[in-house]
């Protein structure tokens, strides 16, 4: 996801705008020159001016699209792939607890495996086999509170 | 002398030991994996060190990232795909070596030469830190400022090719480290009502979001499954002798090169490679036999990217500024430890400062053994296939995230630095300014507020010492530089 530069300058210079307008609205302190919000203030403004020159290359630049997607966008299955990456983490982020870290991990490890052409029964050993591993590294070796959620009281 | 005695001890403990060895192993594998990082492999080990002690923790960064950065060369040569951006300068000359029949003399070559930068590198280290560390006990708050500043800028515009783009992932990173309580006024900032942003944009799943996640994107969205003809092992020790005897004065230069440039904040492994690369083809005498399977450039670039390594830990340990983003993770993962880099720790914890040297010493010799067993089994190496790679990353990667504070909330920030670490990558910005801008970033925004509240807002404080003034002249200097370089360029893109 290519922005041309016109494009991102005027991304960085909005953001920037939205950061210095919060960052003025943070409360000051009595007695001090320099309050909370002072320090992003000035990151505000100079991602304001990186923008600003990055706008003024791209008024130079000629033919150049405000947004190019890469090649894979076109790919239907390297977008499910990417969609699977980002939605794998997004769930176990949001439902970790219930899941539970190995039933995760099988299930991930296996899908990821299997759609990148390893053939299912070995996925699904190295899967089972890598799962378990993790569980025993982190679970047991160094003691990560792992979530159990579907194992509750087996692990 | 007691300290050298008690780093000794925390070295060669059994627990120590084993954990250089199993880092160096896993160093070795990461590097020789076309696409995987030494960054990326060092930001995969932070969880796991924060179940360590401090000097087991520090050893297995240095150990892997040493390790790593060696292991790049194999698939250089073997199969033309740098293992990491540090084998990129020499990729093609190694492989031109292995298509004229002489892949083992290649790597034979790029083993020694990188145990040779590596201990030039830490001797350096060794002699250099505790000088300037000495001389950085008279450094007060204006003096650090500057230097904090002094780094970030190195990052955004001396090692990136677009100054714009590298000042925009600064800005992001200072941003970043701007997120939660400030210290100095108590006052939440950008939190945006969560109480997991309160205390800040955590370190570790930031960090593996911005390295791994687009690495991992890249793996899962490429067909090209690359299962390449690795030639049979026909040892590589036969004429190493008199190959590294021939080249000495490259590899001297390499070393020296290589320990300056790493010692640059912002300009790590890769780049001190692209210049003694560059150095060594146009001082050669015979330079026409470059780009044709020529041994020389070999020598001088694989010893200067492992030399940077020793290099980039100077100003990490005496001043806190990191050299590269390996260093960055170091002082977070110090910091995490309770431990502030700088001229301090050579007072209060002399110890550690020695177990480090031993440790890149140890980790350097260690790796023409290992290097030779995993030159060996590289063939099984590069086999291993894309999909189990990138299945066992993505939950290393969750697992990493989630067990720094055992909360799943920051599996969710993995996520969301991950995408944004892709789209900078996707718009050339590079993330290792909004690293270093994430780690000191709080750093930078104490010294000045400390400075100014001292000279009751007089900026002129902040260049009221000596040390302090010649260090602004010289980011000043910088500043101005870039933006003239800027303006007489004119580039195509910013």
């Amino acid at each position: 996801m290519r922005l041309n530069d016109l494009a991102l300058g005027g991304l960085s210079a909005t953001l920037g705008t939205a950061l210095l307008v919060a960052s003025l609205r943070l409360p000051g302190v009595r007695g001090q020159e320099f309050g909370a919000g002072f320090y992003p203030a000035l990151i505000g403004v100079l991602t304001i001016a990186a923008g600003a020159g990055l706008m003024l290359t791209g008024l130079r630049q000629r033919g150049v699209p405000a947004l190019r997607l890469p090649g894979w966008f076109t790919d239907g299955w390297a977008v499910a792939n990417a969609a699977i990456l980002a939605g794998a983490i997004a769930i176990f982020g949001a439902f970790g607890e219930t899941i539970g870290f190995l039933p995760f991990a099988v299930v991930l490890l296996f899908v990821i495996q299997w759609r990148l052409s390893i053939p299912a029964p070995r996925a699904a050993l190295i899967a089972v086999l890598g799962a378990i591993g993790f569980q025993l590294l982190f679970g047991k070796l160094l003691r990560v509170p792992l979530p159990p959620g579907l194992f509750e009281g087996l692990l | 002398m007691d300290a050298v005695l008690l780093a000794f001890e925390h070295v060669f403990s059994p627990g120590t030991l084993l954990v250089i060895a199993l880092a160096s192993c896993l160093g070795i594998i990461i590097g020789a994996m076309p696409g995987l990082t030494a960054v990326m492999g060092t930001a995969l080990l932070v969880p796991f060190t924060f179940f360590m002690d401090p000097v087991p923790a520090i050893a297995a960064i240095v150990s892997l990232s040493a390790m790593a950065i060696f292991a790049g060369d194999i698939p250089s040569a073997l199969v033309r795909i740098p293992g990491t951006p540090g084998s990129a300068a020499y990729c093609d000359e190694a492989y031109k070596m292995t298509l004229k029949g002489e892949p083992w003399r290649a790597l034979g070559m790029c083993m020694a030469a990188s145990s040779i930068g590596g201990v030039f590198g830490t001797i350096v280290l060794i002699v250099a830190a505790p000088t300037l560390a000495l001389f950085a006990t008279k450094f007060s708050s204006p003096e650090y400022f500057w230097l904090s500043l002094l780094g970030l800028t190195c990052a955004a515009f001396l090692a990136v090719g677009s100054p714009l783009r590298g000042l925009l992932a600064l800005l992001l990173g200072l941003f970043l480290s701007a997120v939660g309580i400030d210290i100095a006024t108590g006052i939440t900032r950008f939190a945006f009502g969560s109480t997991e942003l309160m205390g800040g944009v955590d370190f570790v799943p930031a960090l593996i979001g911005f390295f791994a996640i687009p690495e991992l994107v890249r793996l899962v969205t490429s067909h090209a499954e690359t299962r390449p003809k690795v030639p049979k092992y026909d040892g590589m020790f036969r004429g190493l002798g008199r190959d590294v005897w021939r080249y000495k004065r490259q590899i001297l230069r390499g070393n020296i090169v290589g320990t300056l440039i790493g010692a640059l904040p912002g300009a790590g492994a890769d780049i001190a490679a692209w210049v003694s690369y560059a150095l060594s083809r146009k001082l050669s005498k015979q330079p026409e036999k470059f780009g044709t399977g020529h041994v020389e450039g070999l020598a001088e670039a694989s010893a200067s990217n492992n030399a940077a390594l020793g290099g980039a830990w100077v100003p990490t340990i005496v001043f806190g500024i990191p050299g590269d983003s390996i260093t960055a993770i170091v002082i977070g993962v110090l910091v995490l430890k309770g431990m502030e880099p700088g001229p301090s720790i050579f007072i209060k914890t002399p110890d550690l400062i020695y177990a480090v040297f031993i440790v890149f010493i140890l980790a350097n010799l260690l790796m023409v053994p290992l290097g030779w067993m995993v030159i060996r089994a590289s063939r099984h190496i590069l086999s291993v296939p894309r999909g189990t790679i990138a299945a066992f990353i993505l939950v290393a990667c969750i697992i990493g995230s989630y067990a720094i504070n055992n909360a799943l909330f920051d599996v969710g920030l993995m996520l969301a630095m991950g995408a944004l670490g892709w789209f900078m990558e996707e718009n050339d910005i590079p993330v290792a300014p909004a690293v270093l801008g994430l780690v000191l970033g709080k750093m930078v925004e104490f010294n000045f507020v400390q400075t100014m509240m001292k000279g009751e807002g007089d900026p002129l404080t902040l260049v009221a010492r000596p040390i302090a003034g010649i260090l602004a002249a010289v980011v000043i200097g910088l500043w101005l530089f870039t933006a003239w370089q800027a303006v007489r360029r004119r580039p195509a893109h910013a």
